[in-house]
């Protein structure tokens, strides 16, 4: 099993999403994904990033991990520099609500990490040829 | 105090409306829910574009699959209707690129400038009132006559054909008629023109062994009783034949 991984660091500011979406896509393309499904990560990992960012105006960085199985699939992970206040979570909820079901619907694993009742990020494994 | 709770109770309220749709299916209930949840199907099909396919496409078929989620979802089984209705509607979306995807893919650009073709088409149509002559369009796109050539066979090319299509103009000849398939005969003929050749060299036990066993398809102990050996024998002589003929194959070739 060889894994690879990619780190990055960018401002959590809308502008850094074209950053991200260049990234993700370029990882996953490395990793063997077909376009479709690039543009399927690419799209769930905007919706992570911006559902992080929007939580709470106080992240100042968004800190992204790829880690590639090339015979598994993709680890995304998708963090905020600092902790966001669970209540935070609630504002806007409709809108990110539906954000989170539209990863669920396209990755094949997503789940909040939280950390003493803080939302700290977003993991998300997407399997090849799923 | 009835102004507040009604503003207040805007996602409570739709949820009585689901609970009463649920109960009576009633199509006017399910249209006003429709209306009240196509912000759904607007964001979702919002998130599609730029995929090759029309904003207004996305939203219609993430409208219709939203009815679907509607009539399908049961509110007793406790999911929120978003989460039912979200991956329902990226689901018809996937189905509808799927559908609607060439089989045979061009290039991006090759795609744009299809694009251009046929707005520049359509554009010519009308305003000379005729079909546009290849070199009126090269002119309208600044290309060159060939390109535009180039540009129509590749549309062409793109898409596949039916088998059952007519190739001629009585409608009579299908396109699978005339499509040519790997002919087994030829490789049959050396096959057996091979086994011919070296069934010469072998002396009369072995060539009544494999005939008995690979022609009539009798079994080893079968033949054994017939020629008065063991079953052993056979089975070892057999081996030794076929390793034979494989050598002499492998020589052959």
């Amino acid at each position: 099993m060889s894994m690879n991984s990619v780190y990055l660091k960018v401002p959590a500011k809308p502008e850094y999403m074209l950053v991200i979406r260049l990234t993700t896509s370029a990882v996953a393309s490395r990793a063997g994904f077909d376009v479709d499904e690039i543009e399927d990560i690419k799209m769930a990992v905007s919706e992570a990033g911006t559902f992080v960012m929007n939580q709470d105006k106080g992240v100042e960085w968004l800190e992204l991990t790829f880690k590639v199985d090339k015979e598994e699939g993709m680890w995304i992970d998708i963090f905020a520099s600092e902790s966001v206040h669970q209540e935070a979570l609630f504002s806007n909820r409709e809108q990110s609500e539906l954000s989170f079901y539209i990863m669920e619907s396209i990755m094949d694993q997503v789940e909040k990490a939280i950390d003493n009742g803080f939302l700290r990020g977003i993991k998300m494994y997407k399997k090849f040829g799923g | 105090m009835s102004i507040q709770t009604s503003t207040k109770s805007g996602a409570e309220n739709l949820e009585i409306l689901l609970k009463e749709y649920c109960k009576t299916r009633d199509i006017e209930l399910r249209n006003l829910l429709v209306q009240k949840y196509l912000y759904i199907a607007e964001i979702i099909a919002k998130k599609f574009v730029n995929r090759g396919i029309d904003y207004d496409d996305l939203y219609q078929v993430a409208s219709l699959a939203l009815i679907k989620a509607l009539e399908r979802y049961d509110i007793n089984k406790g999911y929120k209707f978003s989460s039912f209705a979200t991956p329902t509607i990226i689901g018809e979306i996937k189905n509808y690129f799927r559908d609607k995807s060439r089989i045979i893919r061009l290039s991006r650009k090759e795609n744009e400038m299809l694009k251009k073709l046929d707005e520049a088409r359509t554009h010519l149509s009308a305003t000379l009132g005729r079909s546009p002559k290849p070199e009126e369009l090269a002119e309208y796109l600044d290309m060159t006559v060939e390109e535009v050539l180039e540009l129509m066979e590749s549309n062409q090319k793109a898409n596949p054909l039916s088998l059952d299509y007519y190739i001629d103009e009585d409608n009579e000849t299908e396109l699978s008629a005339v499509i040519g398939h790997e002919e087994d005969g030829y490789i049959n003929v050396e096959n057996r023109d091979f086994i011919d050749s070296i069934m010469d060299k072998l002396n009369d036990v072995e060539k009544k062994v494999i005939y008995e066993r690979f022609y009539n398809q009798r079994s080893q102990k079968d033949i054994a009783e017939e020629m008065g050996v063991s079953q052993m024998y056979i089975s070892r002589l057999e081996r030794k034949i076929l390793r034979k003929l494989k050598h002499m194959f492998k020589n052959s070739i």
